[in-house]
């Protein structure tokens, strides 16, 4: 059974910059370990070996729960360990203007909640936690809200479907099985239409 | 009347969900050792099982030396554990694995066209973003991460949101000196970083036409640094001469009927696009970037920031910080910057083409003194070809270093990386901060300019070197 992200409720930090790229969320030597567990250790670790400000929140020792971002967060590389990385350093949402396309899947196949905001609900956000830095924000993933510790509420956007897999604790690849009967059609109209599709020897 | 892009959508759709996901058939799945043990791991642990090992090949190649010596010595331990782990991997699932030792081996996205594996109308996936490379076959090939890379192996297939489509139509043509390298990161300065996010590009006009399969291949190589994770180019009488040399199998046995399917694979109308950019090729000089995303580049003759519109505060801040990074200054000219490094190679820029180009340039010059400059084939065929026609002792009476093929200096992660503070000359795709090496700094361009680059020491545009 895989786990279920049905609210995110927690401290959020801003990460400003746009196009934070999957490069800097886990530098690429961390890309030769072999197991997933663990890689919060390398999240951002050139940034943070260097005292970047962008990095400043991870001196504390308790981690937010959000990371608002900007635009293109998790652009260039479709690492996953940047996910890793993230949710086991206990990020559980990013809320950004706009995300990389391969980042946002893999956030939700880790659990990770990747929503976006208009700009105008961006600015308002922003304000919010400038007002309030300590303030808590609840993410609600079946309604869409974004609850804010003033008592604002924002509409979110999640990529379409990631809602559904966010709250099913079905195993994805057991849901797709349930098609077996489709795709072995296609492989068999492959087999007699486009034989040289159907083989690679 | 559809896109080309749509047309192969549906002929691999085979089932839809509530949430509007398609089910997409997955022909061809592409595998290396970095993005997929844990993909092999996650199996072992739920059971699925590998549904069909015939549809998939391995390679390693992020993670190799690129030294001659790299069949008995892998110096960094946790190298040797990961590429001795996908050789364990294909093994006990059945899957073909082309081995450090395999004289095909070579970039994942540089071998599976040269093997004939990316098919017209075909769907292709690996994990590894630049996969948008081999849409210049005229598939649907695109990136994804390790959790995909597990479902692709237990099902075949993945549940996807038919994204928009972009036709990015290309006029004119390219000058002399000017390659597909630079008319990729022209396109990328024109749409933006994020310009294609959420959107299938396909690139089409005479200027695509006109460029050879293998520049095809750089243009779309490049597309995810526009956002997108696919890049298209419709089969033409180029695609059938390529591929008609390269099938095997099943596709060499019926290449005359599939080269009649793939006539049909083509845009009926440039109106069936969501969205549409124009482009002209004949504007594009010789590019060189400067900052730390691709889109931030301008000609050779230009200043460093060129090109550069901050219309916010964020924006602003974050040139400051790129330059920063990259220790120059706004305004510098950029033919004055002096380089430590110059790396030719790379999914992008590794193919025969590109050594031909940039030996054209250092022939009878030498390299800069105080530079290093490496040249990394990208696969066993081009450097066994490179080699035939003299291109590598080029290179090394030039005093190039002629290595053996892999990732190298693109990723930075098999011992081919830059100290703090070098600066290079790159034909790679990104210049992310601390990407070729901690502190490294990254300067994008084409084959043929890295070469000039090398040759004066400095940033240079590769035409003061042709004749």
């Amino acid at each position: 059974m895989k786990t279920v992200t049905a609210q995110v409720s927690g401290r959020a930090t801003v990460m400003r910059r746009d196009d934070i790229d999957t490069d800097a969320i886990f530098p690429g030597r961390f890309l030769r370990l072999v197991r997933r567990d663990g890689m919060g250790a390398h999240l951002f670790a050139d940034w943070r070996a260097e005292g970047r400000p962008e990095v400043a929140f991870m001196q504390r020792p308790e981690p937010p729960r959000l990371v608002v971002g900007a635009q293109n967060f998790g652009c260039g590389s479709s690492r996953e360990h940047a996910v890793w990385a993230l949710s086991d350093y206990g990020v559980q949402a990013v809320v950004a203007l706009s995300f990389g396309d391969i980042f946002r899947n893999n956030c939700v196949k880790n659990g990770v909640v990747a929503a976006t905001v208009t700009p105008a609900d961006h600015a308002t956000l922003l304000q919010a936690l400038a007002a309030a830095p300590e303030g808590v924000l609840h993410l609600d993933v079946a309604s869409g809200c974004l609850h804010l510790s003033d008592g604002n509420r924002l509409p979110v956007t999640l990529a379409d479907g990631h809602a559904e897999q966010l709250l099913s604790s079905e195993d994805e690849v057991d849901r797709t099985l349930r098609h077996d009967a489709a795709l072995r059609a296609y492989e068999e109209r492959v087999r007699q239409q486009q034989p040289w599709l159907a083989s690679m020897a | 009347m559809t896109t080309l892009f749509d047309k192969i959508w549906a002929a691999h759709a085979v089932a839809r969900n509530e949430a509007g996901e398609d089910l997409v058939y997955i022909d061809r799945h592409l595998v290396q050792e970095v993005s997929s043990p844990q993909a092999f791991a996650s199996m072992a642990v739920s059971g699925h099982r590998l549904r069909s090992a015939a549809r998939h090949i391995a390679v390693q190649d992020h993670n190799v030396p690129t030294s001659a010596d790299r069949l008995t010595n892998i110096p960094n331990s946790e190298s040797a554990e990961q590429i001795a782990t996908l050789r364990r991997n294909a093994q006990a699932t059945g899957m073909r694995l082309l081995d450090l030792d395999d004289p095909l081996q070579g970039i994942v996205h540089v071998i599976a066209p040269e093997l004939g594996y990316v098919l017209p109308g075909s769907t292709v996936v690996c994990g590894d973003s630049h996969s948008a490379t081999l849409g210049a076959m005229g598939a649907l090939a695109w990136g994804i991460g390790t959790s995909e890379v597990a479902h692709v192996m237990s099902t075949q297939s993945l549940w996807m949101r038919k994204p928009r489509t972009l036709g990015i139509e290309v006029s004119g043509a390219l000058g002399k000196g000017v390659y597909a390298k630079d008319l990729a990161l022209a396109l990328i300065h024109h749409v933006g970083t994020s310009g294609g996010v959420g959107h299938g590009i396909e690139y089409f006009g005479p200027a695509v036409s006109a460029l050879s399969m293998e520049a095809r291949l750089t243009v779309c190589n490049m597309t995810i640094e526009a956002g997108s994770r696919f890049g298209l180019v419709a089969p033409d009488a180029s695609t059938l001469a390529y591929l008609r040399e390269r099938v095997q199998g099943a596709a060499r046995e019926h290449f005359e009927r599939a080269a009649q399917a793939w006539a049909t694979l083509r845009t009926d109308d440039p109106a069936d696009f969501d969205r549409r950019v124009h482009f002209d090729a004949s504007t594009v000089c010789p590019r060189v970037t400067w900052g730390t995303t691709p889109a931030d580049s301008a000609a050779f003759s230009g200043r460093v920031g060129d090109g550069a519109a901050p219309d916010d505060a964020a924006e602003r801040s974050r040139l400051e910080k790129s330059l920063a990074y990259m220790g120059l200054k706004p305004g510098q000219a950029l033919s004055s910057v002096p380089i430590d490094v110059a790396f030719i190679g790379s999914c992008t820029n590794g193919r025969l083409e590109d050594l031909r180009a940039a030996a054209d340039v250092a022939r009878g010059r030498r390299v800069a003194a105080g530079v290093r400059a490496l040249v990394v084939p990208g696969s066993g065929s081009v450097k066994r070809a490179a080699e035939a026609e003299g291109l590598a002792q080029v290179f090394v009476d030039a005093g190039f270093e002629w290595r053996e093929p892999g990732c190298s200096m693109c990723i930075g992660m098999n011992g081919d990386s830059l100290a703090p503070g070098q600066r290079c000359a790159s034909t790679s795709n990104r210049n992310f901060e601390n990407r070729q090496g901690q502190g490294g700094r990254t300067h994008l361009m084409s084959p043929a300019a890295v070469a000039a680059s090398a040759v004066r020491g400095t940033l240079t545009d590769p035409r003061e070197f042709l004749s």
